[in-house]
């Protein structure tokens, strides 16, 4: 295999290198750096954007996840993306609205104009810089992980695998900006869809075919085919909690939102959502049929020898080539633009002077990147639940933005102390300090609740005033 | 495009947006999270399942007609 891993990955690294050469040709000033010239058209469009969302946690966590939790992941992942692509075409409408009105320079900067607060930016970007660094840590680590296991001959540490990824991404998006990242999802979604159905498909006729595939699922363990699957995890309470978190990924995460900002127009923004609803469905789907795979034939495997197996060693040897290259595409697409956005976030809080310089968006990217090289050495394999905690987090300040982004008025404080403290709560409550439930409610759903009902009020009292 | 057209394409909007609520609130409901039920089948997939699969089908449709009432400047004013 590794003769074929060798063809493939000088193939794939050949054509990132050759896109990074071709946007650094075409970056002709800033703005087309920074937010690759904000005209993007629907193909381009919902590609970058699918790319950026699906990510290691969708090839390597989802399988695992199925594997480990039965049907009830379809839900927990494709319903979820269904309902935030609705979200898209009401979200966008209003974000696009509010950017023609102020200067954008990210969200960080745009809620301090909004809120005329400077407060309400830095909590923004403080909550990002925490969530969104683990993030990117675990997909590399989940990578590097595999990497180390699959290839224990070369003797390649994580860590030297995790470098080796980090240098790559930071070596095409400082040479070619948001475009070169945009031409590299293109290519690195493409490759992640063709892949999973492969070794989809593969796996399925492993089982049998469809029907096999569910008889032998029954007989392995039953409860696998219903929720809440059998440890019991997939309750109303943690899907409804899944749910807001991920359908709020466009409102929260910069990496997204730049992204609806640099649509063409409003017309191909709405049908690039309708594009990733069908892209997430394509993709998530064949991920439930590795997962299936692994419940009849790995069911006690650590998610690492699982995913070893089902991806690589019980494919074809070009399958599994393939199947490498598209992790790191997987993990490449979602850390170029994260890491890309947390620099342009810093950018836009570090005011006009440094907005108009690319030293600094670079210079952020590459302390970004340090800082999630750092976290990847510590961070834990458990992939979906890891980046839950990751879309939660971050969810919390979508009332904080949704109530920024309805109004035309300035809309006080409150709803930046209070953001700020569901945040401390949220994360207190990770580290066992704070109890993980109130009252049979998960804390993410509580703290929704209770930041969805305070932006409300502060609305409410903020029109009377008028 | 006239005033009353662009009230009628809002009123249909709002309405389709209800109706995705009551799709995911009957998601989410014991009505379809019922605890170690398979049966009804459809294409020998079990209820959890197919059921789901229907509902975010449903839910993405929603989203190309939401698209389409909102029209090309988002805002209901503009044809398609």
């Amino acid at each position: 295999m590794q003769k074929w891993l060798l063809l493939v990955g000088i193939l794939y690294l050949g054509i990132l290198v050759f896109l990074s050469w071709y946007s650094q040709r075409k970056v002709k000033s800033q703005e087309d750096f920074i937010m690759a010239g904000s005209k993007l058209g629907l193909v381009l469009g919902f590609m970058t954007f699918s790319a950026t969302l699906f990510s290691t946690f969708t090839l390597m966590g989802m399988p695992d996840f199925s594997r480990v939790h039965g049907v009830g992941a379809w839900m927990f992942l494709a319903f979820s993306d269904a309902g935030m692509v609705f979200l898209i075409l009401w979200f966008g409408f209003l974000l696009r609205k509010k950017v023609a009105s102020f200067e954008f320079r990210g969200m960080s900067s745009l809620l301090q104009q909004i809120y005329g607060i400077k407060w309400a930016g830095y909590l923004y970007f403080l909550a990002i810089f925490i969530f969104l660094v683990p993030y990117v840590a675990i997909q590399i680590r989940g990578v590097a992980t595999f990497l180390e296991l699959g290839f224990g001959n070369l003797n390649i540490p994580a860590w030297l695998w995790s470098l080796g990824i980090v240098a790559f991404v930071l070596l095409y998006s400082s040479a070619g900006g948001l475009k070169a990242i945009v031409y590299a999802d293109f290519v690195q979604g493409t490759s992640l869809l063709i892949i999973v159905w492969i070794i989809g498909v593969a796996c399925l006729q492993n089982m049998g075919g469809w029907t096999e595939m569910f008889n032998q699922l029954a007989l392995k363990n039953e409860a696998l085919l219903s929720t809440p699957g059998p440890k019991g995890l997939l309750t109303s309470p943690f899907l409804i909690g899944s749910f807001i978190a991920i359908m709020m990924i466009p409102v929260t995460q910069p990496q997204l939102s730049t992204r609806l900002v640099i649509m063409k127009d409003i017309k191909a923004m709405n049908k690039m959502a309708v594009a990733v609803g069908f892209f997430a469905m394509l993709v998530i789907f064949p991920t439930l049929l590795i997962g299936f795979y692994g419940a009849i034939n790995y069911p006690d495997a650590t998610a690492a020898e699982f995913i070893g197996k089902a991806l690589i060693k019980d494919q074809l040897p070009i399958v599994g080539a393939f199947a490498v290259i598209g992790l790191f595409a997987a993990a490449m697409s979602t850390a170029d633009s994260q890491l890309f956005a947390l620099g342009n976030e810093l950018r836009g809080l570090l005011g006009e002077k440094a907005s108009k310089s690319l030293i600094t968006i670079r210079l952020a990217v590459l302390g970004f990147a340090a800082s999630a090289l750092l976290f990847s050495l510590f961070s834990s394999d458990q992939l979906v639940l890891l980046a839950r905690v990751s879309f939660a987090g971050t969810a919390m300040t979508g009332p904080l933005i949704l109530l920024g982004l309805i109004t035309n008025k300035p809309q006080g404080s409150f709803m930046v102390w209070i953001t700020g403290l569901g945040i401390i709560t949220f994360l207190l409550a990770q580290v066992k300090f704070l109890p993980l439930k109130v009252g049979g409610l998960g804390i993410d759903l509580f703290l929704f609740i209770i930041l969805g009902l305070a932006a409300l009020a502060n609305y409410l009292v903020m029109k009377n005033k008028e | 495009m006239s005033g009353t057209n662009i009230k009628r394409r809002r009123v249909v909007y709002n309405f389709l947006v209800l109706l995705s609520l009551l799709v995911v609130i009957i998601s989410f409901s014991p009505l379809v999270l019922v605890k170690d039920k398979v049966n009804p089948t459809l294409f020998n997939m079990p209820f959890a399942l197919w059921t789901n699969i229907l509902a975010t089908i449903i839910l993405v449709f929603f989203t190309f007609l939401g698209g389409r009432l909102r029209g090309d400047k988002g805002d209901f004013s503009s044809d398609n």
